[in-house]
């Protein structure tokens, strides 16, 4: 059917409507109602019109509210929208609905009308108390964890501190007996003595990992344009030692500006750099940094020539303490990948690898464009 | 059960700006020792500004308007034109409810009656000479009941309109509603309130005046806060002045519409009854609100009362 032919049945359409109508005088009498709205409430014509008031179909606290409150703001502004109201059927069920006011003059005598359009919302309201119940939960859960994040903080910078301190002073006991001539110098002592230290260099590095990788909290408020070759070059500076003992060689290409915080983003790069170096294979290691665009990401591939790994080990390389090679063979703290990952998620971004072992790996790092 | 205004803002809106607010408020209230002696002319300029305070027209005697719960002045409107005449009309908003100064609601203040009537109290001492008649609509009937007894001489003649000292069936007591009636409104009002979260919330209390103009028109009447909604129905409907009712002691007219739902014929009578000048008059109309549906007969009855005296 054309709709341009279609012609509507108006009274059908106002007592089959899909909502309830109802007319009443300004002190809330029906004056009329339509069929939907009678089945919906289970009352018949007979008992409602001219004999009942709008708000008696209320539940009492919605009447209670309707009175005082809705219908003189109606008799005063002539309309209201989306009030919520619970009605009470004949049967006593009650049920949520939606109103809209208008106010009319009716032609005959100039009297003044209220229309009203009721819609049963049974279903959208159990959406909405899941929704505040929902929200409610959500606020009270992040005040939770910021308490627990402030806490946890707190614990941590204690902790570290409290643990340093005794390292050092069992590491400068060693290092006094030996300066005294307290220690038996022979083969076996050495390699004792050596034990010990790094045992407690390992423990230290342990530590200020932790105590910097509990520190990558901080909000993203303090994110700048930030230049990756400069991140790069500031990474490289730090492990200026390293890099001439092992006659690497880096190849940093132009690299573009990112969002985010330079610091993290420096000891980021600084921990694949270390690593290329660390896991390197019997060639001197070799360190390409290049970038390309993706929308409105940057994406950075750190490829270094180093022993590679597992490509079945790619993820978990990221976990937290997480080792491929055991202590003896490589010293690390399996805290060094698992921060890179959170400073480049805390900036939005991603980090993956991809390798061939025996012949090195590519770490991918994805950041915010500036 | 309302002993803590500051609990009853968190009850309401635990993480929300209300609470903070008003412990600040309260603070500066206590550490503002200079608040409470200014001189005339600044008292009534605060007044004004808390209550939103209007005056007009003229006359020797000075009819004072008190809306009641859920609405704001604007429901004197219709009745007016049949007084300014004769009389000099002061109109206000509660604090809490139109477009009152809402900082100075202080939820402990407020948590019972007597709060309003220390107001009213106050802006009669402010505004009037003496010649007063006070009217007030459903709960400030008991709020003018309360001023009265506590301020013998305060108004000379009283009206009441849809009075009820207590909501709540107590016993024999007769008042229409169950406590779990009360609960249902507060219930109504969440629901109505829901989307007013804390960042609408102070744009429809009438702070930002560059709000929205198509909301800004749909609640240009009868604002209200929802934390102070909810305290204030909750104080309202859960308030029982019966005793104090043989305090007030001056001529005082009942009007009562029948049939009333929110306080019933029995309520009106009741009231009536108790009061020790209390005069009753029915309006053959339905509703709570007379002086909005019927204002010609509501302010017939109110002539009648005043020349009947006088």
């Amino acid at each position: 059917m054309r709709s341009s032919k279609y012609i509507e049945d108006t009274e059908d359409f106002y007592q089959n409507a899909p909502c309830g109508f109802l007319t009443c005088d300004t002190n809330g009498r029906i004056a009329g109602i339509n069929d939907t709205l009678l089945s919906l409430t289970g009352r018949t014509r007979e008992s409602t019109v001219a004999v009942c008031s709008f708000s008696e179909l209320l539940t009492t606290g919605s009447r209670l509210f309707a009175e005082t409150h809705i219908m003189p703001l109606v008799k005063m502004q002539g309309f209201v929208n989306e009030v919520s109201f619970d009605m009470r059927a004949a049967d006593g069920m009650t049920f949520p609905v939606l109103v809209n006011i208008r106010s009319v003059q009716s032609d005959q005598e100039g009297e003044e009308y209220y229309r009203l359009t009721v819609i049963d919302y049974t279903l959208r309201k159990r959406y909405e108390r899941e929704l505040i119940e929902a929200k409610r939960d959500a606020e009270s859960n992040a005040e939770m964890l910021r308490i627990a994040n402030t806490d946890l903080q707190h614990f941590a910078q204690i902790a570290s501190h409290d643990l340093q301190a005794p390292l050092n002073t069992v590491t400068g006991l060693i290092q006094l007996m030996e300066i005294k001539g307290l220690l038996k110098r022979n083969a076996e002592s050495e390699e004792i003595l050596d034990l010990i230290f790094r045992n407690t260099r390992r423990m230290k590095s342990m530590i200020s990992d932790l105590l910097e990788y509990q520190s990558f909290r901080e909000s993203d408020s303090d994110f700048e344009r930030v230049s990756l070759g400069e991140v790069c070059r500031e990474a490289l500076e730090g492990l200026a030692g390293e890099v001439e003992a092992t006659g690497a060689s880096f190849d940093i290409g132009a690299l573009p500006a990112v969002s985010g915080a330079k610091i993290r983003l420096v000891r980021l790069f600084q921990n694949l750099f270390s690593n290329a170096l660390k896991y390197r294979s019997e060639a001197p290691p070799a360190v390409l940094v290049s970038s390309r665009e993706e929308g409105d990401k940057i994406i950075t591939a750190v490829a270094d020539n180093g022993t590679g790994f597992d490509p079945s080990h790619a993820e978990k390389i990221f976990g937290f303490m997480e080792r491929l090679q055991s202590r003896d063979q490589i010293e690390g703290t399996g805290i060094g990948l698992s921060a890179c990952r959170r400073i480049a998620e805390s900036h939005g971004g991603s980090i993956r690898a991809e390798s061939v072992p025996g012949e090195g790996s590519v770490f991918f790092v994805t950041l915010p464009r500036a | 059960m309302l002993r803590s205004g500051r609990a009853f803002a968190r009850l309401c809106f635990p993480d929300s700006i209300y609470s903070v607010i008003f412990e600040q408020r309260s603070r500066a209230a206590r550490e503002d020792p200079c608040a409470s002696a200014p001189n005339t002319a600044d008292m009534q300029t605060d007044l004004k500004k808390r209550n939103n305070i209007h005056l007009s027209g003229s006359g020797k005697t000075t009819l004072v308007l008190a809306h009641g719960y859920g609405c704001d002045q604007n429901m004197w409107r219709r009745i007016i034109p049949h007084f300014e005449r004769d009389y000099r009309i002061l109109r206000f908003d509660h604090v809490g409810s139109g477009k009152s100064d809402e900082r100075a609601y202080d939820f402990d203040k407020y948590a019972s009656l007597q709060g309003y009537a220390d107001d009213v109290a106050e802006i009669c001492a402010a505004f009037c000479d003496g010649n007063t008649v006070f009217a007030g609509h459903s709960v400030s009937a008991m709020i003018g009941v309360l001023a009265a007894s506590g301020n013998p001489g305060l108004f000379r003649r009283m009206v009441l309109v849809g009075p009820s000292p207590c909501y709540v069936n107590d016993g024999d007591y007769f008042g229409g509603f169950t406590p779990s009636d009360i609960d249902e409104l507060i219930f109504t009002l969440e629901n109505n309130y829901l989307g007013w979260s804390r960042h609408i919330a102070p744009v429809i209390a009438g702070g930002d005046e560059n709000a929205d103009t198509a909301r800004e028109l749909e609640n240009s009447f009868c604002r209200m806060n929802p934390a102070i909604a909810k305290h204030f129905a909750k104080v309202t409907f859960t308030s029982d002045n019966r005793g104090d009712l043989m305090q007030a002691d001056l001529p005082a007219l009942v009007i009562q519409c029948n049939p009333d739902v929110i306080a019933p014929v029995e309520v009106g009578k009741y009231v009536a009854d108790r009061l020790p000048q209390g005069t009753y008059t029915e309006l053959k109309v339905p509703g709570h609100c007379p002086h909005l549906t019927a204002p010609e007969a509501t302010a017939e009855a109110v002539h009648t009362f005043l020349n009947e005296i006088s």
